[in-house]
């Protein structure tokens, strides 16, 4: 049995287990960096939210920089995202 | 027939009688007379309140502020907040001592060289190049967030006290925050406390204020110059009773 889409460019043993182990390894590791970076968005998001509900509470100056701030952090962590898929 | 209503001896009779005209006993007391002889009358709001600057010892020695980084700002310009008269001026916005934030300073600081510990250490070596920078810029990421939540939180937790009012904005976390208000003339009591090496050495303590309102106690934890606040907040009671007084009440 040969997966050649799994031991392209390897030459150690055909042994399945031996060529699926690190693979899944960094698969999972990929995953789960990505559900932790969704997640992060989620925060990302709601910090913005945050940032909208207390600049109307309290009127400052300040108001539009902080929330330009939140946005920027969101595009770094939607970045982020972009870099874990394409990685 | 001789015209008797126009003639010129009338007009002057009648320009007599208003240079001479006779008032009613109210017309002739004075608008601004004190009802307490031991206060003295000063230039008032066209509203009829009196300027800050005219009753508080602390104001007058404080100069308006724009800057919406400082953790005492007296007269603050270009703040307002969402419950506020259309009269109603802050007198002064309070945040936490700077001195008070060290903690996650310190502590983003160490998050922050972290990575070049481990990297010394080789501790990332098991993983690909490109998924060691994913981890870094990750970890970077985070820490942007710890550093922009523990701002966020430093910036929105702010004491507020106007000519009417003192109000406590808390902003707990990212989906938790709270706003009580109370006005001046139903405090009771006001206590200001220093404590700690910081406290005393940044005057840097607390202020207690307990109401009849239905929050009974406000506590302004953290904040620069309590004494003085405790004296500004007397002189604000002391007005509202002479506003009580003097009929002056908005």
């Amino acid at each position: 049995m040969t997966f050649p889409q799994y031991t392209a460019g390897i030459t150690e043993p055909t042994d399945l287990n031996f060529l699926l182990g690190p693979k899944l390894f960094f698969i999972l590791f990929k995953a789960l960096f990505i559900i932790g970076i969704l997640f992060y968005i989620i925060y990302a998001v709601i910090m913005i939210r945050q940032i909208q509900l207390m600049t109307e509470t309290v009127k400052t100056k300040m108001s539009g920089s902080l929330i330009l701030l939140g946005v920027i952090h969101l595009i770094l962590a939607l970045l982020l995202f972009g870099y874990f898929l394409i990685v | 027939m001789p015209d008797i209503f126009n003639h010129p001896a009338k007009k002057e009779k009648i320009r007599i009688k208003r240079k001479f005209r006779v008032t009613s006993p109210a017309e002739d007391k004075p608008a601004d007379k004190p009802l307490i002889a031991s206060i003295p009358m000063t230039p008032k709001q066209d509203n009829g309140h009196r300027s800050v600057d005219h009753y508080s010892e602390v104001m007058r020695a404080e100069k308006p502020t724009s800057n919406m980084f400082k953790a005492y700002a007296p007269k603050p310009l270009g703040v307002n907040f969402t419950v506020q008269e259309e009269e109603e001026v802050i007198i002064l916005m309070l945040r936490q001592h700077p001195v008070t934030q060290l903690k996650w300073v310190a502590i983003s600081l160490i998050l922050a060289l972290m990575p070049l510990f481990l990297n010394s250490i080789s501790f990332f070596s098991f993983l690909p190049p490109s998924y060691e920078l994913g981890v870094i810029l990750m970890w970077y990421l985070f820490i942007l967030g710890y550093i922009f939540k523990s701002f966020l939180r430093w910036f929105f937790n702010i004491y507020l006290i106007t000519d009417e009012r003192i109000i406590d904005i808390d902003f707990y976390n990212m989906i938790r925050r709270n706003m009580a208000t109370a006005k001046i003339d139903r405090i009771e009591d006001v206590t200001a406390t220093n404590k700690g090496f910081l406290g005393t050495m940044f005057d840097e303590g607390s202020v207690v204020i307990q109401t009849a309102s239905e929050k009974r106690e406000f506590e302004f934890d953290g904040i620069p110059h309590p004494a003085r606040v405790v004296t500004l907040i007397n002189e604000l009671i002391l007005e509202e009773e002479r506003e009580t007084l003097e009929g002056r009440v908005r």
